[in-house]
């Protein structure tokens, strides 16, 4: 028996070890030479040109190299590289944005090139591309190619293609109403660039590399959308599928967007369209934000000669040359490009895009540009909504130091003892106090748990046990843990309670705006109070008013009232964010009558928070409506009638008879409920997501944002989470304390 | 004052079913009225047209001379003890008792002495704070009853209200409802479908069989001149033995048992109580199939030759006939034993065999 248990694991173990071979080995015979492996994520065409690229470069050097390539979700490819390569592991070469190379030198993941190995003299490069790929005077990787923001313009709105922002706003009058001179993603800093540059905005600067980017002069460029919009040249709410759906229905004279861009719809179809540069403004040509695709030598590489012959053959010539025939991308050098007369429209894209680069800058690549974005985006949206950008751009300063906060202070680990071991005797003491308390409860010397059926007993219960432990346990004491820490540099530094005191005690001044703890907890508690009272109200008005046909019509009941559940609720949230659309949202048609046309629903935290509550709320009052529907059922007709006769009106019935019937099952789902909304993310993410500017926001989706979305704070997030725990077990003790109160 | 209750061709239809049909008997002031019958014959929903929980699909109630037909429930002076007891479980003893008057707004001293009236009538007092889950059945009933009391109605509606109580219980509770009906002398509708209860307590019993009326009155006039064979086979334990036979040239002919009758020729039904059946000399012979001593009286049931039984619902099958005899005597018979029996003739009722009425002697 215990001879065929081994045979049958060992030809699973031969089974999944064959199965997970490279498929290559396994079928035909390995090549000689040396073996590089690339990993990339490309796709489609660029697959193409990079299989017949390597396939070319294989045959140059067989018997002495050869390339495998690994293609790699683009999504993970990073958490990838950072898990194996500071292990020995991973690839020779990979081919990544510029923008990942902060994080990439900080866990050592990228190898610095050797003499000579960058295929073109630096000289010959087109300004900044080389220099976003170096640190230190160390250059890490070759540049493949690199994409700049364009403009796109409809030929049949503008029939010259805008050279100014003058230009632009020139165009408005013969515009037809509903449509605009100019339209970009204004809630995105990268699409906002070219007026972050015009301005002479700088994102970093100085020797210690500080955060300028919501000083003067860059400031003045945060206040530009908002007056744009204004002056009717930027449509309201211009984010980024709303402005492309604008462009493509022929509503907008020209768009910023970048060069993987091809307009479709209406205005696609017609070929009413065209490419240039950035347009000026203040006299400058337009520049943009670049990123640079490349090729790096991973540190891991043991063979770091051939990986860097295949580092200079597809950064040299081969790669630019087929990179740019076949798939039209802009060639890295910087006399590449000599194109008089009629230009084809990649040719088009090219020069814009090279316009763009010689103007622009290339964008920082250190790991604190990650905490840049979200406040950027904050205060764009207060821009568009032509709320108070000074107060935002003073917030996004406020932010920005708290999410790029410095290098931790370091406390002494014996205060992480003392911590540790506080905490673990507590555990353990109310652990084993619980178990005694229940294991000589009652209902367990029923059970007989004790003496040898306890023995037998354990056994059943050591799946539920341990999958508990690994499951729930394990990860609430790790993430509690956490809180006691700060991450930086790819680690975690003992801080002791730095984390709540900051979350706790912020500076007065800044105690009570958004993102800050106790401004979350109020909007979270309003959430909560004001959901379940709406979800309780909903739920059992509409009970008293399908009660009647209950008994008939369950079974049809049960199915629409099931369906809504069936769906997953981020579904739901977003259909109705999509509903609460401004331009196309089915709720400002309705409301058009009464002048809702175009109504910014997130612009305001009344309104944002309403569109929450709304979403909630149809989401929530099913599941009170159920439980009220249940409880009504139990209830015998006689009582009702017998309070008939007793001459109880309809009100005084349902005050005196139905509700106190109703009200034991109902207490429970309030508490079930509360604590559901308290911590409902999908909703408050994916419907208003905060805005405006992370007022919004409920604890659960801050605690979310400042591990995510902020400078990757995964131990404040933790201390977040940790203050919801304790909130919610004290909510919890304090109704099942009020509950029992009850009872006796 | 006390009002009578009249029902005038009152009938009562739940779509195409008919449940009540042309209802019409009147009641005395103060009497205490039992409907009965098996299971769905209409006697519930009848007692719920009195109490204003069904509307009436044809004819009129009466209280008094007060048309009840629109009158909503609670202004009828309709007082109503359900069969479940129908208690307020959230509210304690005192408070159900209180809340008739505590819809109406009653001033709170008021209700508490109300309420203690009635705990004095019932002898609730004790329970005054306790839950309704917290008390016996028996106690609850009290609490229902008082409930009714407190609203000092005209006329009182009782549904099965011993049927969820013991078998001892009941004898108790039922001589206890009767005296305090006595006390209060208020017109009262009773309903159970079990006969013995109606003839202990009834001043007039309604039987009733899907939804006709088959007979009206006192309980004795139910037991010994039943109106037909349905009423003849439901009042009374045992069952009248219902005979069937052929009369001709004045005689009624079942096989071996033939009784002078003067009815005019034809099929007939002969009905028999088990009393008027003497055992131990007479012109009949019987079989003694089984012996059932019950105490003070004891059964016999008696294979007659040629005999056979016709209950009304199918053809007449043969059948053994119930005897009585003083309880100590039935221990004396033997099964398989051949007896004499005579019967008294004075009291044999006569039913059509085909319409089930009863005929009536000539003599």
């Amino acid at each position: 028996m215990k001879r065929r248990a081994a045979l049958l694991v060992a030809v699973l173990l031969l089974l999944v070890a064959i199965s997970f071979r490279p498929l290559v080995s396994a079928t035909h015979e390995a090549p000689k030479g040396t073996r590089i492996v690339l990993w990339h994520s490309q796709r489609g065409a660029e697959l193409a040109v990079l299989e017949s690229l390597l396939r070319r470069f294989n045959d140059a050097h067989a018997g002495e190299i050869y390339v495998e390539p690994l293609a790699v979700p683009d999504a993970s490819f990073k958490d990838k590289l950072l898990r194996t390569v500071p292990r020995g592991g991973g690839p020779d070469l990979f081919i990544r944005p510029h923008n990942e190379l902060g994080e990439l030198l900080r866990d050592a993941v990228a190898a610095p090139l050797g003499e000579g190995a960058l295929p073109y003299r630096e000289s010959e490069y087109l300004p900044g591309l080389v220099e976003g790929l170096s640190k230190d005077g160390k250059h890490y990787g070759a540049p493949l190619t690199f994409k700049a923001l364009v403009v796109f313009y409809n030929t049949k709105l503008s029939p010259k293609p805008p050279r100014t922002l003058d230009d632009l706003e020139a165009l408005r009058p013969d515009l037809p109403s509903g449509s605009f001179p100019l339209a970009y993603d204004a809630t995105s800093l990268f699409f906002h660039s070219p007026f972050f540059l015009a301005a002479g905005g700088e994102v970093l600067s100085g020797e210690h590399e500080q955060f300028t980017l919501f000083d003067e002069p860059a400031a003045t460029s945060f206040r530009l959308p908002g007056e744009l919009r204004a002056r009717e040249i930027l449509p309201p709410e211009p984010t980024y599928n709303e402005m492309v759906r604008l462009f493509e229905e022929g509503k907008v004279a020209a768009i910023i967007n970048g060069p993987w861009y091809t307009p479709k719809g209406a205005v696609g179809d017609a070929g009413a369209w065209d490419v240039a540069p950035l347009f000026s403004m203040n006299g400058k040509r337009g520049g943009s934000f670049v990123t640079v695709e490349a090729v790096f030598v991973s540190a891991s590489s043991r063979n770091t000669s051939a990986a860097e012959a295949l580092l200079g053959f597809l950064g040299g010539p081969a790669g630019q040359s087929a990179r740019r025939s076949e798939l039209s991308l802009p060639d890295v050098r910087r006399d590449a490009f000599d194109v008089a007369g009629a230009m084809s429209l990649a040719q088009k894209i090219e020069r814009a895009q090279r316009s763009a680069l010689e103007q622009g800058v290339v964008t920082p690549s250190s790991v604190r540009m990650g905490s840049v974005w979200r406040p950027a985006e904050d205060v764009l949206r207060a821009s568009i909504s032509r709320g108070d950008v000074e107060d935002a751009l003073e917030r996004a300063r406020y932010t920005l130091e708290r999410v790029d906060a410095g290098p931790p202070k370091k406390q002494s680990k014996s205060l992480l003892g003392i911590v540790l071991a506080a905490a673990l005797l507590g555990g353990t003491v109310l652990l084993v106090r619980q178990v005694r308390l229940d294991v000589r409860a009652p209902e367990a010397m029923r059970a007989k748990l004790l003496g040898s059926w306890g023995k037998s007993a354990l056994g059943f219960l050591a799946p539920g046990l341990v999958s508990t432990a690994l499951l729930v346990i394990a990860p609430m004491i790790a993430g509690a843990l956490m809180s006691l820490f700060e991450y930086q540099n790819g680690s975690f530094e003992f801080v002791g309670f730095t984390n709540f005191r900051e979350i706790l005690f912020p500076p007065a001044e800044h105690a009570f705006e958004a993102r800050s703890f106790y401004f979350a907890l109020a909007v979270t508690v309003l959430w909560t109070v004001l959901n379940v009272v709406l979800h309780l109200t909903l739920g059992v008005i509409m009970a008293l008013l399908l009660r009647p046909a209950w008994i008939r019509l369950r079974s049809v009941y049960r199915i629409v009232l099931v369906l809504p559940w069936a769906i997953p609720n981020y579904i739901t949230a977003l259909m109705w964010k999509g509903m609460f659309n401004a331009q196309v949202g089915a709720i400002n048609a309705l409301l058009s009558p009464f002048g809702f046309e175009g109504f910014a629903w997130f612009d305001s935290f009344h309104t944002a928070f309403f569109a929450n509550l709304v979403t909630n709320t149809w989401l929530g009052f099913p599941f009170m409506m159920v439980v009220t529907l249940g409880a009504l059922s139990s209830l015998p007709k006689e009582v009702e009638e017998a309070a008939t006769l007793d001459g109880a009106s309809r009100w005084q019935r349902l005050r005196h008879v139905i509700f106190p019937h109703i009200k034991p099952a109902l207490i429970p789902s309030v508490i079930l409920g509360s604590v559901w909304t308290f911590n409902m993310f999908n909703v408050v993410y994916l419907v208003s997501g905060g805005e405006p500017g992370s007022k919004t926001d409920i604890l659960i989706s801050e605690a979310y944002r400042w591990a995510f979305e902020r400078g990757q704070r995964y131990g404040y997030a933790a201390a977040y989470s940790v203050l919801i725990f304790a909130f919610l077990v004290l909510y919890g003790r304090a109704t099942s304390r009020a509950g029992e109160e009850r009872a006796t | 004052m006390t009002v009578a209750l009249a029902f005038e061709h009152v009938g009562k239809r739940f779509g195409d079913t008919v449940v009540l049909a042309d209802v019409h008997f009147a009641t005395e002031p103060g009497e205490l009225v039992v409907l009965v019958g098996p299971s769905g014959c209409g006697k519930s929903t009848l007692m719920r047209l009195v109490a204003g929980l069904e509307t009436l699909s044809e004819g009129r109630i009466l209280a008094g001379d007060r048309v009840l037909n629109d009158v909503p429930p609670h202004e009828r002076g309709v007082g109503m003890v359900f069969q479940s007891y129908a208690l307020y479980p959230h509210m304690t003893v005192a408070e159900n008792l209180a809340f008739p008057l505590f819809v109406r707004n009653v001033p709170e001293a008021d209700r508490q002495k109300e309420v203690a009236r009635v705990a004095e009538i019932l002898s609730l007092g004790p329970l005054l704070e306790r839950l309704p889950k917290q008390l016996s059945g028996g106690q609850r009933q009290r609490v229902a009853i008082g409930r009714c009391l407190v609203r000092k109605p005209e006329i009182y509606c009782f549904d099965e209200p011993l049927s969820n109580l013991d078998a001892a219980l009941r004898s108790q509770i039922r001589v206890e409802l009767k005296s305090l009906q006595r006390t209060l002398s208020k017109t009262t509708i009773y309903v159970t479908h079990d006969q013995v209860e109606a003839m202990t307590m009834a001043d007039r019993i309604v039987v009733l069989n899907r939804g006709v009326v088959e007979q009206v009155g006192p309980p004795e006039e139910l037991y010994l001149r039943p109106k037909n064979r349905f009423v003849a086979q439901f009042i009374g334990t045992p069952s009248m033995n219902l005979v069937a036979g052929e009369v001709e040239g004045g005689e009624f002919r079942a096989g071996k048992l033939v009784v002078a009758a003067a009815l005019p020729a034809g099929k007939r039904v002969l009905g028999l109580r088990a009393e008027h059946i003497s055992v131990g000399a007479g012109p009949f012979q019987g079989v003694i199939r089984a012996i059932e001593p019950v105490g003070e009286q004891g059964y016999l049931h008696l294979d007659v030759e040629g005999v056979a039984l016709d209950r009304g619902k199918e053809a007449p099958r043969p059948g053994p006939i119930t005897a009585s005899v003083p309880g100590r005597e039935a221990f004396g018979f033997k099964e398989g034993a051949t007896v004499s029996f005579d019967i008294a003739r004075a009291e044999a009722c006569f039913f059509d065999s085909e319409s089930g009425a009863r005929v009536e002697s000539a003599t």
